[in-house]
Parts: structure tokens; C-alpha cells; sequence
């Protein structure tokens, strides 16, 4: 699965342990799904849209989707 | 933006590095308590102080909200999956083998060999019961 996390938390000049903080994981978390090596569950991936307050297809989306 | 804020006083990333700290500290602690005192040769304190710091850290461990989250859970759900298929790849190959080769007067195995089999059949007796209590709750 693809994922715009990094771009939409640059944007919000945010640090990943900020991020990691607003939506409780670690910044481990936000760096492994920032890197693609960890799809988040649908729980974490709703409050990182909520946050960044966008649709959550436009946060995530199958690699197939974005073909 | 929506507000999911943090304030400093309640930084969940500061309480999941104290409570990781503290956490294998006390696991630490426990079995340095176990060794040195048995080393001592005071085995009944040893023991003693290794449930006491057992025991503090699985308070931790449960009273704790952050001290793992769903990452930390997924990757003990693979590490666990690999664990389980090791063993059972290993059951499967050197069970049925150990023996074979016994019988055939071609190696007799040491017995913590047969310790460590039935050790692993034990596991997936205990697997199949967490198995089938987690398929019933689902």
C-alpha cells in the first residue's frame, strides 16, 4: 500500500515524533508507515485522515490504484 | 486541522519511554537478582527477589496503555507466526527422523533431544488451545 503520510506531515511542518504524539504510536510507527514497511490498521489510518484532515483514500491507497 | 493534541505534562511518547525503561529494568533487575543471589548461594532469595521483579514488571506491563501499540503488536503477530512455523518445521523433519534413525541402530540421540521434541509438541498442544479459544471469541 501506497501513502502521502510524509508529504501531508511536512506540510503541516510537523516533526514525526509530533505526528506520532497527536495520533498515540511511536515515532517508529509513523517512520515504518512513512517508509512503506508497515500498512496501518484502519483505526490508525482514520485518525491520521482525521488529523490531517483529509479523506483517507487520499492519505492511503493500494499500489494498484495508483498504477 | 482537527485538535487530537498532547499536551507536555501528558506526553504519551515520554510515557512510553519511562514505561519501556522501567519495563526492562525490572526484567534486568530480576534476573541479575537471580543470578547474583544464587551465586551467593542463597537460592531460596533469589528466587524471591526474581518473582518481585517479575512481578513489577508484568504491573507495568498491564497497567501500562502505551507501552506498545498496534506496530509493536503486529510485529510480536509475525515474529510469533515464523516462531511457530520454525517449530513445527522442525517437529516435522526431526520427529519421525530421530526415531527412524534409533531404530535403525544408525544414531541414538542424546536425550535432551527427546526433551526438547516433546517440548515442542507441548507448544502446539498449547498453539492449538489458544487456537481454538481465539476462533471461538471471533
Amino acid at each position: 500500500m501506497k501513502n502521502h503520510v510524509r508529504s501531508y506531515r511536512t506540510d503541516a511542518d510537523m516533526s514525526q515524533a509530533d505526528l506520532a504524539a497527536a495520533v498515540d504510536v511511536s515515532r517508529q510507527t509513523i517512520n515504518s508507515i512513512e517508509r512503506e514497511r508497515y500498512d496501518p490498521s484502519l483505526e490508525l489510518a482514520l485518525k491520521l485522515a482525521a488529523y490531517f484532515d483529509c479523506r483517507v483514500e487520499h492519505l492511503f491507497a493500494l499500489e494498484s490504484a495508483d498504477e | 486541522m482537527l485538535g487530537l493534541t498532547t499536551t507536555v505534562d501528558d506526553d504519551p511518547l515520554a510515557r512510553r519511554r519511562r514505561d519501556r525503561r522501567l519495563f526492562g529494568g525490572l526484567v534486568a533487575a530480576a534476573m541479575l537478582a537471580l543470578l547474583t543471589l544464587d551465586y551467593l548461594g542463597r537460592p531460596i532469595a533469589a528466587v524471591l527477589a526474581y518473582w518481585t521483579f517479575v512481578v513489577g514488571a508484568g504491573v507495568v506491563m498491564y497497567r501500562s496503555d502505551v507501552i506498545m501499540d498496534e506496530r509493536d503488536r503486529a510485529l510480536e503477530r509475525v515474529a510469533s507466526h515464523r516462531a511457530v512455523l520454525a517449530v513445527g518445521a522442525g517437529l516435522v523433519v526431526l520427529g519421525p527422523g530421530i526415531g527412524a534413525l534409533s531404530e535403525a541402530d544408525v544414531y541414538d540421540a542424546p536425550a535432551l533431544v527427546d526433551g526438547v521434541l516433546l517440548g515442542w509438541v507441548a507448544l502446539f498442544a498449547v498453539w492449538g488451545v489458544a487456537y481454538g479459544v481465539t476462533r471461538l471469541q471471533r
